[in-house]
């Protein structure tokens, strides 16, 4: 199908609303990465989310947009309390999937000696590959349940970081309104030997180091200085989170023929707001997204674990605190203004992050003059970007931005290209490790799988979105 | 390793779904890698299998890459001239 595209301006692109669409939708990109899209499903996707019932402004698009199930990656979609509609296909499989970066007092110079030595001691500490788990965490069925209702705040209670990691999460680690008890046994069979784990995929652990700053009163702020060590973990609520959507998907497709929505793909099914199907998704789904800030927390706990065994310090020297843990996949309950009216409305967020401005209430007191920090994450031989919300993003994204680098080969084609490479050697003369669990993982995340970040970066600064506070260079790359 | 599963859907796309689905949940949470399989009752809406499966284990069986969600995502399954057509997007 051919979209109809109109160029807005430099960075803004719109599919003008025909046809059976609600609404117009809003790609933010530069004309190079339109030049591509215009070939791809992706914006075919912006259009059929457009058609959902109640949606309220665009259907929008991140720069980092590709194909996703449904719903585009990067797709920003916002719908009224009483008319609108949530679908699990506009969040996606791994709820929460989201990013967290941890600062240090080190130096990365004066661990570079021993950076082979701590990136065995993060893959044996970390588990990444087919059902591995650490053997000193075993979860009953009710323990997890609490895991579902409670979030990062449960593993600190259990003694897996302090109280103030949980200051620095996107809602403080615990989404509200969870109800262990609409989340499956089956999910929870999947996920209770998984919490703590790594995961497969693009999901990896990286040691940094802080090698530009752009903005250095917000770097301050954020506890950030160049050549500093940082460590980012990005991974999601693995088996759990994908039965969560699985279940809600079959609910969904019934409710979609019990109230009339028509469906321009089945995995954009869905239910009105209002509906009890809706209302049961939402506190599963706050289930599965909780249980993936207590992963991220875990594993933070395990990564401070790792550099006291290698460096012999304690906490206080290593000072890995944690800078902010943002959710990229997730569906909330937010309040907008829309044409001079505070509106409730529930924002899907699939591969894009939440980018509220300074002031906002739910940004951490740290951060309340600098701006929400948001965790870019770009390819392992490239660079990964700190950015800051702003007031443009609340006018016109509804407080979002985007969430990565975005694909842009197949993992078939990655693994084409890669082949007859050396994708580890290569990375290692640059200076950069890589451990990985899958034999395939390296191949099909290769550098050249993945848009240049830099630019998905520049078209959110460019279009008021974001600010770029800092860049981080991998020294040290985990892989599921 | 065997397991008996019953599977039920609204159409015959989803029957897929739901039956592949039953294959990765099972090989997730049992470390199992199934091997072969027994259809014993099969229409558009249901279908009853056994899944025969080994035991996993590193040292003989490389992972190449980890099936994650057996997906709805512009999913067809339709009789054609020649026989059936079937598309499925499974997520990795």
């Amino acid at each position: 199908m051919s979209i109809k595209v109109q160029q807005v301006d430099n960075w803004r692109w719109r599919i003008p609303r025909e046809g059976n669409m609600r609404t117009d939708g809003l790609v933010f990109a530069s004309a190079a990465m339109m030049a591509v899209l215009r070939h791809e499903q992706a914006l075919e996707q912006v259009r059929n989310v457009a058609t959902l019932p109640g949606i309220v402004g665009p259907s929008m698009a991140m720069p980092d947009i590709h194909w996703g199930y449904g719903f585009p990656i990067g797709g920003v979609a916002a719908f009224d309390a009483d008319e609108g509609v949530v679908s699990p296909g506009g969040v996606g499989y791994d709820i929460n999937c989201g990013v967290r970066l941890l600062r240090s007092d080190l130096h990365a110079a004066e661990v570079r000696p021993v950076l082979d030595q701590l990136a065995d001691a993060l893959f044996r500490n970390v588990p990444s590959g087919v059902g591995s788990h650490r053997r000193d965490l075993k979860l009953s069925l009710s323990e997890t349940r609490k895991v579902l209702k409670l979030g990062a705040a449960w593993a600190v209670k259990q003694g897996f970081g302090a109280a103030a990691d949980l200051d620095h999460i996107e809602a403080g680690g615990t989404i509200p309104g969870a109800d262990p008890e609409l989340v499956s046994d089956r999910a929870l069979e999947r996920g209770h030997d998984q919490l703590g784990t790594l995961g497969s995929g693009n999901h990896f652990l990286e040691i940094q180091q802080v090698e530009k700053i752009f903005d250095e009163a917000a770097a301050q702020a954020l506890g950030l200085f160049p050549g500093q060590l940082t460590v980012s973990i990005h991974t999601g609520s693995r088996g759990l989170g994908y039965q969560v959507c699985d279940d809600s998907l079959r609910t969904m497709l019934r409710a979609s023929q019990k109230y009339g929505i028509t469906l321009a793909d089945r995995q954009l099914c869905c239910a009105p707001l209002t509906s009890p199907e809706a209302r049961d998704y939402l506190a599963a789904m706050a289930g599965a997204a909780n249980f993936a800030f207590a992963n991220r927390q875990l594993i933070t706990a395990w990564v401070r674990e790792s550099f006291g065994q290698v460096l012999g310090k304690g906490p206080a020297d290593l000072g890995l605190g944690v800078i902010y843990d943002v959710c990229h996949n997730i569906a909330k309950w937010e309040t907008h203004e829309v044409d001079g009216k505070m509106r409730r409305l529930c924002v899907h967020r699939k591969g894009a992050t939440r980018a509220f401005p300074p002031g906002h209430p739910e940004t951490p007191p740290a951060y309340r003059a600098i701006g929400q920090p948001v965790l870019i994450p770009g390819d392992m031989g490239r660079y990964s970007y700190v950015l800051i919300g702003t007031a443009g993003a609340m006018r016109e994204t509804f407080g979002s931005t985007c969430h990565g680098a975005g694909r842009v080969l197949s993992r078939h084609a990655a693994m084409k290209q890669a082949r007859g490479h050396d994708v580890v050697g290569e990375l290692a003369k640059r200076g950069i490790l890589v451990r990985a669990a899958g034999r395939a993982t390296v191949a099909e995340e290769i550098p050249e799988a993945y848009k240049d970040v830099a630019e998905v970066v520049e078209v959110v600064e460019q279009a008021g979105l974001s600010r770029i506070v800092a860049r981080l260079r991998p020294m040290a790359v985990i892989k599921g | 390793m065997h397991r008996k599963v019953t599977v039920e859907a609204g159409d015959s796309a989803e029957l897929l779904v739901a039956w592949l689905n039953e294959i990765l949940v099972f090989s997730e949470t049992a470390r199992v890698v199934p091997a072969s399989f027994s259809i014993h009752a099969f229409d558009q809406c249901n279908l009853t299998a056994t899944i025969s499966a080994e035991p996993f284990a590193a040292d003989r069986h490389t992972v190449e890459r980890i099936a994650k969600a057996v997906t709805y995502h512009q999913l067809v399954v339709e009789e054609r001239n020649n026989g059936w057509y079937a598309r499925v997007y499974i997520d990795l």
